[in-house]
């Protein structure tokens, strides 16, 4: 399954208040809820939280701009209920130039989603939030980037797609299902040089695959059922091991081989994917 | 190719004004609502609020909204005569995985903005609302 954003809203105010908040109407059950939330960066963002006070997980990354004129971060809520909420960001004193973008997704890992996260205040016309650290480890990945400037308004460079500019404090979010595992940094341009802030949150995709690491590589059809014993067995030690995304349909299966190959094929330590 | 539709001149009294509903041409994602605001003071704000509806106006959905504060100073102090938000219908993933597609308009689709006065009334010397291609 792959990740796919279902619904999105947002809210944004030049008005001063120490809360904004945004309905996000049918979430899917089971969703991946991401919250681009800022301020003026005269006060700090105290938290998230929905209309039935369950609180968002955050800041997963926070940043100004280098000229400390706003300040945006990520928070999310992972395997959401779904639903018509409402969610509210607090900070921690009224301000203006509040702002909140809520993005639904489905396909995301519904525990321990957060992989890397990245970020840098800097001044240019070209802003970059350097490498995700870690480097994206899964194909499919979500990526959600935030950019904001002092005076321009920063426009994502593909393959990063926007969500929403924010007219009232010219912030951008925007967000990219990253097919092939790779280093990323979310980039803007802007019209001219300003200081300005950039950030990127990775997610995991709920797999469909155990991972095993090893290579290379010896690949052959799968047969069954006397290489059955083997894929059971590599399956149960990859869940031994802890990788507990491994819900599995397979339709093909690829064995790659770490050391040897038995007769039997029951010894067998590889990768495997659906195809 | 985009649609505009005027908005008349008029005073915005305390509380909420409705602009439109209006029909959707197919295919189109959504719509920008640009009001003069030159007249706007403190303590005054301007909320505007998107809508639409995909059953002819039985029900309707929220696009986001925006609050804009009198006079309109944006985060450089600059003051603005106009203020302008984009409301869209979203995006979902391509069929081939490779991006985002705008969610577009089908037959029977309409929009509305709703705007809110605060310590009304504004006067606004009109502006448009455009359906974006």
């Amino acid at each position: 399954m792959s990740i796919a954003r279902s619904v999105t809203n947002h809210n944004e105010s030049s008005a001063s208040g120490s809360t904004i908040a945004v309905v996000l109407n049918s979430i899917p059950a089971n969703s991946h809820v991401v919250l681009s939330v800022g301020c003026l960066d005269a006060q700090t963002i105290s938290g998230v939280a929905d209309d039935l006070s369950v609180a968002a997980t955050g800041p997963d990354k926070e940043i100004d701009d280098a000229g400390n004129t706003l300040r945006k971060a990520v928070w999310h809520y992972e395997n959401y209920g779904g639903g018509n909420r409402t969610f509210t960001v607090t900070f921690s004193a009224a301000v203006t130039f509040r702002s909140i973008v809520a993005m639904a997704y489905t396909g995301v890992a519904t525990s321990s989603s957060k992989d890397g996260i990245a970020g840098q205040e800097a001044t240019g016309a070209s802003l970059t939030s350097t490498n995700l650290s870690p480097a994206p480890s899964l194909d499919g990945e979500l990526i959600v980037g935030i950019g904001i400037a002092s005076s321009g308004v920063p426009t994502p460079v593909s393959p990063l797609a926007e969500v929403f500019s924010n007219t009232v404090d010219g912030s951008d979010t925007s967000d990219y299902i990253q097919p092939t595992h790779a280093a990323f940094a979310a980039q803007w341009t802007q019209s001219g040089a300003s200081d300005y802030g950039a950030l990127a949150v990775s997610f995991f995709p709920a797999a469909s695959s155990a991972t095993v690491t090893g290579a290379p590589l010896l690949s052959q059809a799968f047969h069954p059922p006397r290489q059955l014993k083997g894929v059971l067995s590599m399956l149960m030690r990859a869940m031994a091991d802890g990788l507990n995304r491994t819900s599995v349909t397979p339709v093909t299966v690829t064995i790659r081989q770490r050391k040897t190959l038995s007769p039997t094929g029951n010894h067998v330590g590889g990768r495997q994917r659906r195809n | 190719m985009s649609t505009t539709i005027n908005v008349n001149p008029q005073n915005f009294p305390t509380g909420q004004t409705t602009i439109g509903p209006a029909n959707v041409p197919v295919g189109t994602t959504g719509y920008i609502l640009d009001l003069d605001v030159s007249s706007i003071v403190s303590p005054q704000l301007l909320h505007y609020s998107g809508e639409y509806s995909t059953d002819g106006g039985a029900t309707w959905l929220g696009m986001g909204s925006a609050d804009f504060t009198g006079p309109w100073t944006d985060r450089q102090g600059v003051v603005h005569n106009d203020a302008a938000e984009t409301f869209a219908f979203g995006k979902v993933a391509s069929a081939d995985g490779s991006g985002w597609v705008d969610i577009v308009s089908s037959v029977g689709w309409k929009v509305r903005a709703i705007v809110t006065a605060d310590n009304g009334p504004i006067h606004s010397s009109g502006g448009t609302l455009t359906i974006l291609p």
